[in-house]
């Protein structure tokens, strides 16, 4: 028999009771609930309004020149210019538009590979697991942004799908084992074994049963994936290696810095790239913080019972109650 | 139960309520026991009756959420509850300590068994020489039978019922006068369960501490215990000596259906029962007697109030109306 | 046991597991040749303590877990190798309920949302799959069912999730029904329903049950035949009713001696009192009780005693039985 548990509320047996359910849709409760992942929504949907409404409020296409170089901000140009004569605001909102679509685009294809390396092999078992858990070990010891760097430059013209898959393609390893390690545990629950006993397919079990009860886990390590590939597409762009013809928030450092940004305390055309970066970053590590605090009852906080107040509280009853 | 001045533990009209998000709840309700030293007091009822809250309550290790809100316990003699926080760790395992059901949470499992019997001694008697802290847990090894080489053994190389024995073995280490024995066996097989009992009986024989033992299997309870209390919804139904438990005496109607629901292999083969009904909400606990929706023998009186535990003739206590009538026209008949 | 009527049948099964311990690693048989049938219509009971593999051997006669060597049959076809679509079929007739009742429901569905999967999977055309569920809810006593529909996991008692397992089980329209301990995990008051409700379910539909469990009277109350295993051998096998008059082997003893609460007497050191996994090893050729039998022979540790027939449905595997062994004490 299991432990059971020293205290009658907890006490497993002792009939029903009506609680609010910790793993259902945890995820879509963590909003109503909790205010760090108000605030971190609120910004994220703010990046996603500004990529895509990109056309619309740029004020100037992001690659015209024809503005006086190095201008401080000003009510023509808000966040400025460039060293060659562009409008920072306009780079800096096509720059959203693109990085954001690389970072969602190398997310996608990085946890298709997570999912189909770290998840499926772990609940079918057997050699297919034991080949893949080596594989995606073997991924995790290779560093990342050295990979990336030879993959980028390996690529000459790199463009917006290129940049993608090679992000995705090296971020996949670490979110296959988390992944994996998730499935393993359930994979092994009687009611994954009951799903099966009652004739439903792998595919099925898989998706109905397994994928559910570890949705906030795989939203933790959607959102994770997601600032993690944003921060390499940054990374390769200022490292030049990206697509230097388009322009993103990674792109908008490199062009700083090597404009000599620096030296000029041209401040303007530094700031907006480096701020997208760490601002949308902050809204997605806010988010997990929320589904974390939701569904961890660990970081919850408790109320302690105090003796006078449950004393006078238990008196109250009695008197109400006939005893 | 009577005014007794030996009495080891005196638990004298005692509430421990739950703080939670339903409401209050009243794990233990107004309840009054004594244990003279010696003796083994079997505590029995369902899980959500409140015997293991009544246990935490006599050890002071309610959970935050809980508090004994009424009544008063001392364990000889002395309260738990008037002692400052070193006093109190230093009283609990030298007077009074604990049994788990799974030796697992007494355990630490990346230290080896040996060590942290050694660290009872060095926290508690730390006078003790090394030579003399490894004689006395030889000799405690010995008394619960597992050869003292299992000491450089972590905690998962034991079996369950080793486990237990070592768990036994601590308990004991500081000559405890009282020990609470939560479920000590219902994790284990039939033959280990009876092992561990017959260690338990033989044990308590040589030291004579007392025992709070916990349970919710009445036979297992019957077979140790020298007097039993059944527990529901936070109060005692029944009380009395365990012989009244394995005998065809009258019980209260939730005793007889925890009687009726156990297979047993002597005897007439007979049809078995669960107590019908669900366990009780103690956040919305019914008015009068807490059992009378699951009871058979229920009529309005039961409804209107709570029953108190009435001595009846063979030398039990019971709470329960329809008993009391039983009894009385007996008397007049 | 009359041929025709018999369901399922294990010859010589032998399951094995490999097992790491520290750096070594190890063969372990927790089935080791056991050879067992189940008839139509009856309720087997298999008892046996931690470690005896009882659990191993009910989920590969459940086709969890695969056989090494033997063969196992249903209804005369071999079912000892399935592919995974085949196993999709053979569990259409085999099912199984769990011991631990906290696992063995999706904790994020309702009661309806768990069972309307397979109720439809296995629903004849005429009937909708309402109608169904409304049904078996109304057999297992899960009222008022409106009411549990709609529950999730949690908000039942244990007693209660074992009704939902075990619907969920009778969705199939199996033939044999395999219960892991259905009921160690309730409370002692709470087991005899379900145990009432297997016997009532073996009357009413048919349905042919192996009751796995480590309580012996248990296991007597309900069953009509019972092997009691140990060590990944089975040590007995004997009608239920004859168990408590007739049993011979020293350790379905001991089991009964430990359900009265009887003490045999004890050595002075204890193994524990489980069975010590050494015995489980391929390698051990003994009698797998030999290191805990208080009549152990010299040869109970060098040979593995055979099943010898003691009667009708009775047999017992000990060298005590068959004379070729010399007692070394009482």
């Amino acid at each position: 028999m299991a432990e059971m548990t020293a205290s009658p509320l907890d006490a497993k047996d002792d009939g029903p009771r009506r609680a609010p359910n910790p793993s259902r849709f945890g995820w879509l409760r963590v909003l109503k609930k909790n205010r760090k992942a108000q605030a971190g929504f609120i910004i994220f949907m703010g990046f996603i309004l500004v990529a895509v409404l990109a056309p619309e409020i740029a004020r100037y296409s992001p690659s015209n020149t024809n503005f006086p170089p190095l201008q401080p901000p000003s009510a023509q140009h808000w966040f400025g210019t460039t060293g060659l004569g562009q409008d920072v605001y306009s780079q800096f909102i096509w720059g959203t538009r693109s990085s954001l679509i690389v970072g969602f685009g190398a997310t996608l294809i990085s946890t298709l590979l997570a999912v189909a390396i770290g998840m499926y092999p772990a609940y079918w078992g057997g050699w297919l697991d034991r080949v893949m858990a080596t594989f995606t070990n073997i991924f995790l010891v290779i560093p990342g942004l050295p990979l990336m760097i030879v993959a980028a430059a390996y690529v000459h013209h790199s463009n917006t799908l290129t940049m993608m898959v090679i992000i995705g393609l090296t971020g996949w390893a670490g979110r296959a084992r988390v992944l994996r390690s998730q499935t393993l545990s359930l994979a092994r629950r009687e009611f994954v074994w009951a799903a099966r006993l009652t004739g439903a397919s792998d595919w099925r079990v898989l998706v109905h049963e397994i994928l559910p009860n570890m949705l906030s886990l795989f939203m933790a390590s959607l959102l994770y994936g997601i600032l993690g590939a944003i921060l390499a597409e940054a990374g390769l762009e200022f490292l030049g290696l990206g697509n230097l013809s388009g322009i993103s928030w990674g792109s908008l450092l490199y062009w700083a810095n090597n404009g000599g940004a620096v030296l000029d305390g041209a401040w303007w055309w530094l700031l907006p790239g480096g701020l997208g970066i760490a601002v949308f970053g902050t809204s997605l590590a806010l988010m997990n913080f929320g589904l974390d605090e939701v569904t961890n009852p660990r970081l919850r906080q408790t109320s302690l019972a105090s003796k006078d107040r449950l004393s006078r509280a238990w008196r109250a009853l009695k008197g109400e109650s006939p005893q | 139960m009577t005014e007794n001045n030996s009495a080891i533990l005196r638990i004298g009209h005692v509430s421990v309520v739950y703080e939670t998000e339903a409401g209050l709840a009243p794990a233990v309700n107004d309840v009054s026991l004594e244990l003279e030293p010696g003796r083994i007091l079997g505590l029995v009822g369902e899980s959500g009756c409140g015997k293991s809250t009544l246990a935490q309550a006599i050890m002071g290790l309610l959970p935050p959420n809980a508090s004994l809100v009424e009544g008063q316990i001392t364990v000889q003699g002395r309260d738990l509850y008037t002692m400052s926080e070193p006093a109190m760790r230093a009283f609990r395992w030298k007077n009074v300590s604990m049994v788990f059901q799974s030796a697992l949470v007494t355990l630490n499992p990346v230290i080896p068994v040996g060590k942290q019997f050694e660290e009872i001694f060095t926290v508690h008697q730390p006078a003790m020489s090394r030579a003399e802290v490894r004689r006395r847990i030889e000799e405690l090894l010995v008394l619960v039978r597992i050869h003292p080489q299992h000491l450089r053994n972590f905690s998962h190389e034991l079996s369950g019922g080793m486990r237990q024995r070592v768990a036994i073995a601590m308990a004991i280490a500081l000559d405890p006068a009282l020990i609470i024995m939560d479920e000590p066996t219902t994790a284990l097989d039939a033959v280990v369960q009876q092992e561990i009992l017959d260690e338990i009986r033989r044990i308590q024989e040589i030291k004579r501490f007392a025992v709070v033992f916990i349970s919710h299997d009445l036979r297992l309870v019957s077979y140790i215990s020298s007097e039993i209390a059944v527990m529901y919804a936070g109060k005692i139904v029944e009380y009395g000596p365990a012989q009244r438990f394995l005998s065809e005496a009258r019980h209260h109607p939730y005793t007889q259906g925890l009687l009726d629901s156990i297979p047993h292999l002597e005897g007439e083969r007979f049809t078995i029962h669960s107590v019908p009904g669900s366990p009780p909400d103690l956040v919305h606990l019914v008015s009068g007697c807490a059992f009378h929706p699951r009871c058979a023998a229920a009529h309005e009186a039961c409804l209107a109030a709570a029953p108190q535990l009435k001595g009846v003739v063979d030398s039990g206590q019971i709470a329960c109306f329809d008993i009391e009538r039983k009894q009385k026209e007996e008397a007049h008949g | 046991m009359d041929k025709t009527k018999e369901l399922l049948r294990g010859d010589n099964l032998v399951v094995q597991f490999r097992q790491t311990q520290g750096f070594r690693r190890t063969l372990i048989c927790p089935v080791n040749e056991i050879s067992l049938a189940v008839a139509a219509n009856e309720i087997l009971g298999i008892v046996g303590e931690s470690g005896s593999g009882k659990t191993t051997l009910g989920r590969a006669l459940a086709g969890m877990t695969s056989i090494v060597r033997g063969s196992l049959w249903l209804k005369g076809q071999n079912v000892s190798r399935l592919s995974r679509k085949e196993l999709r079929k053979y569990w259409s007739q085999v099912q199984m309920i769990f011991q631990d009742v906290y696992n063995s429901l999706n904790p994020i569905y309702t009661v309806e949302q768990q069972l309307s999967f397979p109720i439809q999977r296995h629903a004849t055309p005429t009937q909708s799959v309402r109608e169904e569920l409304e049904n078996l809810l109304q057999i297992t006593g899960l009222t008022p069912t409106a009411a549990v529909r709609a529950r999730l996991p949690h908000e039942l008692s244990g007693g209660q999730r074992q009704r939902v397992a075990i619907v969920r089980a009778l969705a199939a329209r199996p033939d044999l029904l395999i219960a892991d301990e259905p009921v160690s995990m309730l409370d002692v008051s709470l087991r005899a329903d379900i145990l009432q409700l297997l016997a009532r379910l073996r009357n009413d539909l048919g349905l042919a049950i192996v009751y796995i469990t480590h309580d012996l009277p248990s296991a007597v109350y309900i069953a009509d035949r019972i092997l009691v295993m140990y060590g990944g051998c089975l040590v007995e096998t004997i009608r239920a009713d004859a168990l408590i008059r007739e049993s011979r082997h020293p350790y379905t003893e001991r089991l009964l001696a430990a359900a009265r609460f009887e003490n045999p007497g004890s050595s002075p050191f204890s193994g524990g009192g489980s069975a010590n996994s050494s015995v489980l090893l391929t390698s051990y050729r003994g009698c797998p009780y030999a290191p805990r039998c208080p009549i152990a022979a010299q040869i109970c540790s060098t040979t593995r005693p055979s099943l010898i027939r003691m009667g009708r449905d009775h047999s017992a595997a000990c060298h005590a039985l068959s004379g070729s062994h010399q007692a070394q004490s009482g």
